[in-house]
Parts: C-alpha cells; structure tokens; sequence
C-alpha cells in the first residue's frame, strides 16, 4: 500500500533506519544487480542447482548467488543466529510449521516485513493464499511460501501392472496385497532410509494422514494428543508392515540415498521419499514410467500429506534486501518459478504451473487443496528428535507403537514447557 | 645471577656505543612466559565455562532474573536418553583405556624388541590410521558398515559367517561399531607413545635380562611394564576423557540423528549438540555441558584420590 511512496522515500528511510526496533528498514526499489547470501538446508537438491544455473544465463537480471548450507535438523538454530547476529546473509529458507521459525524471530525483532515488496512485485496474485495465511502475523506478512514438499511412494506403473495393478492401491488389503507379490517376486517391497534422518517418519506421516487427518491439525494447532489414538494406529501399521517382511531388512543401516538406489537400481519396487526425488526419477527413467503415490492406511484411503514448504525470508539486518526480494521475485513470478516447476516441484506459486510435469499435474496443487492436509516434518527441540528417530525404534524394537505416541507426547509437553513451542497455537492461524 | 634471568642484548653501537643488560627478576620473566599461553586459555576456555555456567543457572528459558535458577537442570535430568547416554560414555572409555593401551604396548613391545623384520615399516603401518581425523575415520566405517555393501559384512559372507548384520541399524551393535572405529583411531596413538618410550629404554637392561635367562614375556612384565608403567597411566587417561566425549566418530556414523538408533550411540556430547546446536536449547544444553563437567569431575577425582591412597600404601 506504501509502496510508491516508500519506492520515493527510500533513501532517506534506509538513512533514518535505527539498528534495532525497528520494523520497516526496507528500501523498497525493483533491482536487476546485486549479491545475495541464501542460506537454505536444501542445496543438495538439484531445483536449487537447476534454478541458479538458470539464473547465471539471464540477461535481465545480473545477481550474485552465494548459497551456503545446513542440513535440515540444524536449520532452525543456524537460521535463528544468522538472523540474529547480524549482516551474515539476505534471504533463509524458512518450513512448516511457521512457529517454530517464524515466531521466535519475530520475537527477537529480526525479521523485515515483506508487505511492501509483496504490493511492489504482486506476489499476491502468484501465491497459494493458505500458504501465505501461515506467514501472516500482527497483520503482516514476514515470508515468501516458494514450494511444497510432498511425501510419497515412488513407484513404476509398469511394475504395479506386473503384480496385477493398474493404478496405485485404494484400499489397505491392496496395498499389502502389492508388497506381497514384490516380496514373491524376490524383491524389496518397499525401501526407507532410516539411518541419518528417518525417512520411516514419512510412510508413517502418510499412514496418519489416511487413517485421520483431522487429528493432525488437532495435535499440531489444537488440544489433541499424540496418544489419542490414530498416531499410534499410524506406527502400529508400520510394525506390521515390518513383522512381515515388506519393507527393507536393511531400514535401519540405511540413509535415505541408499533407499533411492535400491529403487532406481530396479532392487526395490517402492521407496519412502516425496516431490523432491522427481528431478532424480526424471533423468533417471526419463519417460512417464515413475511416479509417486500416497498410500492407504487400514482406517482410511489415500490422503496426501504435505511434509513442509519451504518460505523464504529477509533478515532486518540483510546488506542487499532489494537484491534479495529481486531474487524472490525470479523464483516466485520469474524464470525460476519455471526451472523449479520443469523439476518436479510442487509450488506454491502458480506462475508456470502449465510447464508441471504430467506426474506432478496429478498431485494436490497447493495448502488450499483439501484432498491433501498439511502434516509437520519438523518440530522443537525435544518432539522432533522423539518423533523422527522414534519411527526407526519400531523397527529395532525399542519402543512399541504405544510407547512411541507417549514418548512424543512427553517430549512435546516438554517443549511448550521450555518455550519451544508457544502454548495457545492456535491463535497463530 | 641467582633469583633473576638475565637477558643480553647488544645495542646500535653507532648511538650508544655500549654493552647494555637487561635484568628481570626470574618469577617476572616466567609469567611473561606462559603469558601468550594464559591468555589464550582464559579466552577460548575459561570465559566459555563461566559463560555456560552462568546459562545453565538461568532459568530454562536463559532469561531468568533471579540467579541463580535450577530449571534448566531440571529440564536437562529429564531430557531422553540422558542416562544411557552416562552408561554409554562410562562404557565407551572404561573400554577404550582396557583395550587400546593394552594393544598398543603388545603391539610396541613386539616391534620395538621383538624379532620381527621391517621394524620402520611396521611401524608406519601401525600409526596410518591416526593420520585421519576420527571424523574421516567415522566416515570410512560408515561405508564399510553398509549392510549390503559394505566390507565388513562382505568379508564375514566370504568366510561363510552371517552376512546381513545390521551394524549401525541394530541398538544392541551400534555402539560396539562405533566404539571400534575409536580403537582403531586411537590405538597407534597409544603405539606411537609407547614405542617411543620403549626405545628409550636403556638396552643394557634388556641384556642384562637376557643373560640371567629370561624370555621375551618374562622380560614384557618384568622389564618393559614397570619402565613404561608412568606413560601408561597417562595414556589410560587421555583414553578416559577422549573415550567419554568420543563425538566425531558418533556424529560422523549417525548424523543427522546423532546417537541414534535408540540412544545405543547416545554420550553427552551427543544430547549436548541434539539440544543446543540443532534445537536451539541452549539452557538445557549448557546444564548438560556442566553435568558433564560434574562428572568428569567425580570420576577424575576419585581416580586421583584411589591412586594417591595406593602410592601411599
């Protein structure tokens, strides 16, 4: 709403700009030079790669990217003292849920409102509104949803059609009954990578997500707990899975880049992973003949479960936010919309939604989207690391379907407790 | 001369034209000494302490006014995993001052005296392993541990033995992986000190054994034991203090999920780093760090306190 008028007064603010307290330190303008500093957790991804390189050939736009990295366990922390101490870089990914990185920034006051740069580039007319909605706070919004994060079976529909299948299972008794017939053939039914970062999170994400999806929202931004039941259903149906020998022996010893190898070697006939390994299915099988889907749970059909977003923000203290927002603004509305589309990413913007890959077209379009709910990857300090490498002690054993829903549950009343979790979270909707 | 060091210089003899000395009494000349050194512990050690105690003591969400504040302690008792993680480092160095102390001096014993041919190549090959990092070495064990893959497995199916185990995957073996990958860190570290030692040994005393008839063990333990017995108890504990925060290896078999599967790999180091560095927790982390100190404290001092009640007696 301020943008002609601050597009005018922008020296002169970014002059009078008090080095902290205050909100609006922007110097608002369209820029087409500059260097930005993008701290992300995902550089190992080849969007990001793919999207840069498209950037460096640009003739219009003349930014200097400098990416550096953290994995993902790592992020908020490393987000929260880059940000903090000050002039280290110009744009961070941000994820879902939004209060475990949004709200503490605010909080220290270093984050720069994005509103201006929204009206100055029109962003509101490429974004998925629910997804902005989660970024809203005191009437503001304070970051950049880019793209969705899917988790999902990779499978190959000729080998479906190979055990009997022309479509992916609807229903449990299909779904088990598909694993049964790979595990026949003397094949690795489905593949996880647990070691590192547990990927049996994901299967377990998709499980919950058919079996009550309501229950998610009602864990995350409600009163509901961990042990009311359908979370622990979700784990149960993983120990069966396991007991029976149709998923990976080797689950636990794996990362999930082995778990992907297994898959596109052709040794295992679906692999836990999400939108993220289109890019790798693509060059690898080429074609049409891969694709990912959202398995049945015993209570319910499919439902897709959107693992996290990544959303971009600008630090107070950023040296170039107008390169940065410029850099947005490719990946939001530009070229890089497109590069990151043709990838396999699921966007959250609809700026080229046309050049979606067929695979891709097929999948929830968004957070607006009600076949698909909106399920957190990544938590605070004492629920994350409960519920993530919780997930692998049901297939060691350490912990039964039971004991794992309480152990979550503590953990999460541990960091309400702390402060790493804001009580009343569902005012921040 | 005595009580003072005496410090000599000759000056521009086109000003001065004269021999000049400089005398600094002795107690002044040694602080300036281990002054660089003081310095540089207070900034990269001391102040850090004091810094994380005070956290620790400041309220669970570090922001208490009233200090000192027990809360952050009270979170850090009840993190998962804590006591495991004691056991586990308690178990990790109890091993590594057994085994690769032990090892090392065999290995030493048998090199250094022993007849044995290419004693320089030999022991090149002992110490290669301590030319990488423990966090290299971590890495290298994590693909040799590789279930299907990996070497190990493919050597225990090549001699018929059981070739699917789970080695970091299983709570029961995941620590013993990781803890061999430690001893085979640091044993040509304990090799290469007590080799040393070995061949400073007066080779009068070993003929002298030789000639009264004693055999190569007998001369192990009535000769080349009691002569290196100081440098043993120094290496078993560098073993202790570096077995119980072993973290790089952890870190580098399990990360991101450091002392994973289930804990089996958990120390405090691990807990510390899972709580401060990747939830941002620091409160909680710093009460760790100084339970950790705690301990460390304790085991050191009673350790101490056995060994001066025993040379006494």
């Amino acid at each position: 709403m301020f943008g002609g008028s601050l597009l005018v007064m922008a020296p002169i603010l970014a002059a009078c700009a008090a080095p902290s307290g205050t909100t609006t330190p922007l110097g608002v303008k369209k820029v087409t030079t500059g260097t930005v500093r993008w701290l992300t957790d995902a550089p190992y991804k080849p969007s990001i790669d793919a999207v840069l390189a498209a950037l460096a050939k640009d003739d219009t736009l003349k930014l200097k990217v400098e990416l550096s990295s953290v994995v993902t366990s790592e992020l908020p922390a490393t987000w929260r003292n880059s940000s903090i101490n000050g002039g280290e870089v110009d744009l961070l990914d941000g994820k879902s849920p939004k209060f475990q990185f949004l709200d503490p920034m605010l909080k220290a006051k270093v984050l720069a409102p994005l509103d201006d740069y929204y009206e100055l580039y029109g962003w509101d007319k490429y974004l998925a509104g629910a997804a902005v909605k989660h970024t809203i706070r005191d009437g503001k919004k304070w970051m950049v949803p880019l793209y969705l994060e899917l988790p999902g079976l990779a499978y190959r529909p000729s080998v479906f059609k190979n055990y009997g299948l022309d479509a992916p299972p609807k229903d449990w008794d299909e779904f088990v009954g598909v694993l049964r017939a790979a595990k026949d053939d003397g094949k690795i039914p489905l593949t996880v990578g647990s070691r590192g970062f547990s990927f049996v999170m994901l299967l377990q994400n998709m499980f919950w997500a058919a079996g009550d999806s309501k229950s998610i929202e009602n864990v995350i931004f409600g009163d509901g707990k961990w042990t009311d039941g359908p979370f622990e259903e979700s784990a149960a149906a993983i120990v069966e899975l396991w007991d029976e020998g149709l998923i990976d022996p080797d689950a636990t010893s794996i990362d999930l880049n082995a778990a992907g190898e297994r898959f596109l070697a052709g040794d295992a006939v679906m692999n836990v992973t999400g939108t993220w390994f289109f890019a790798t299915m693509q060059s690898t099988f080429g074609g049409t003949d891969w694709d990912l889907f959202t398995p049945p749970s015993r209570q319910g059909a499919p439902k897709w479960s959107l693992g996290e977003d990544q959303s971009m923000v600008l630090p107070k203290n950023s040296k170039d936010p107008d390169a940065a927002a410029a850099l947005l603004n490719y990946l939001v509305a530009g070229e890089g919309a497109k590069v990151y589309t043709e990838q396999g990413n699921l966007m959250a913007t609809n700026a080229a939604a046309s050049a979606a890959i067929p695979q891709v077209q097929a999948l929830p379009t968004g957070p607006d989207d009600d076949t698909a709910v909106y399920l957190y990857g990544w938590l605070a300090a004492n629920a994350s690391p409960a519920w993530q490498n919780g997930s692998t002690d049901l297939l060691t054993g350490a912990q039964t379907p039971a004991q794992y829903a309480e152990s979550v549950q503590t953990a999460w009343e541990q960091d309400i407790a702390q402060g790493n979790l804001p009580e009343d979270r569902a005012q921040l909707l | 001369m005595e009580g003072s060091a005496r410090l000599h210089w000759r000056a521009d003899s086109s000003h001065e034209g004269r021999r000049r000395r400089l005398s600094i009494p002795s107690s002044v000349f040694g602080l300036l000494l281990v002054l660089p050194a003081t310095v540089l512990t207070i900034i990269v050690i001391v102040v850090p302490l004091l810094s994380t105690v005070f956290v620790s003591f400041s309220g669970p969400r570090g922001d208490q006014i009233t200090f000192p504040d027990l809360g952050a302690f009270v979170f850090a008792f009840q993190t998962p995993g804590l006591w495991q993680a004691v056991a586990n480092g308690l178990v990790w160095a109890v091993i590594a001052v057994a085994v690769a102390p032990t090892v090392a001096l065999v290995s030493a014993a048998l090199v250094e005296d022993g007849p044995v041919p290419g004693k320089a190549l030999l022991r090149f090959l002992f110490f290669c392993p301590y030319l990488l990092s423990l966090a290299v070495a971590g890495v290298i064990f994590s693909k040799f541990y590789d279930p299907s893959y990996g070497l190990v497995n493919q050597l225990l199916g090549a001699v018929g033995l059981p070739s699917n185990t789970q080695w970091l995957g299983d709570p029961s073996l995941a620590l013993g992986a990781a803890i061999v990958v430690f001893l085979w860190h640091e044993t040509p570290f304990c090799f290469l000190v007590l080799s040393a030692a070995i061949r400073q040994v007066d080779r009068e005393l070993y003929e002298a054994a030789r000639l009264d008839g004693a055999g190569g063990v007998r001369i192990f333990f009535s000769v080349t034991i009691p002569v290196v017995r100081g440098i043993l108890g120094v290496l078993a504990g560098v073993m202790f203090i570096t077995g119980m925060i072993a973290f790089p290896v952890i870190f580098a078999l399990t990360a991101p999920a450091v002392g994973a599967p289930s804990h089996a790999t958990e120390i405090l180091p691990t807990l510390i780093f899972s709580q401060g560095i990747q939830g941002g927790n620091t409160p909680t982390a710093a009460a760790l760090s100084v339970i950790l100190l705690a301990l460390f404290g304790v085991l050191l001092g009673g350790v101490a306190l056995v060994r001066r009640r025993f040379t006494r007696a």
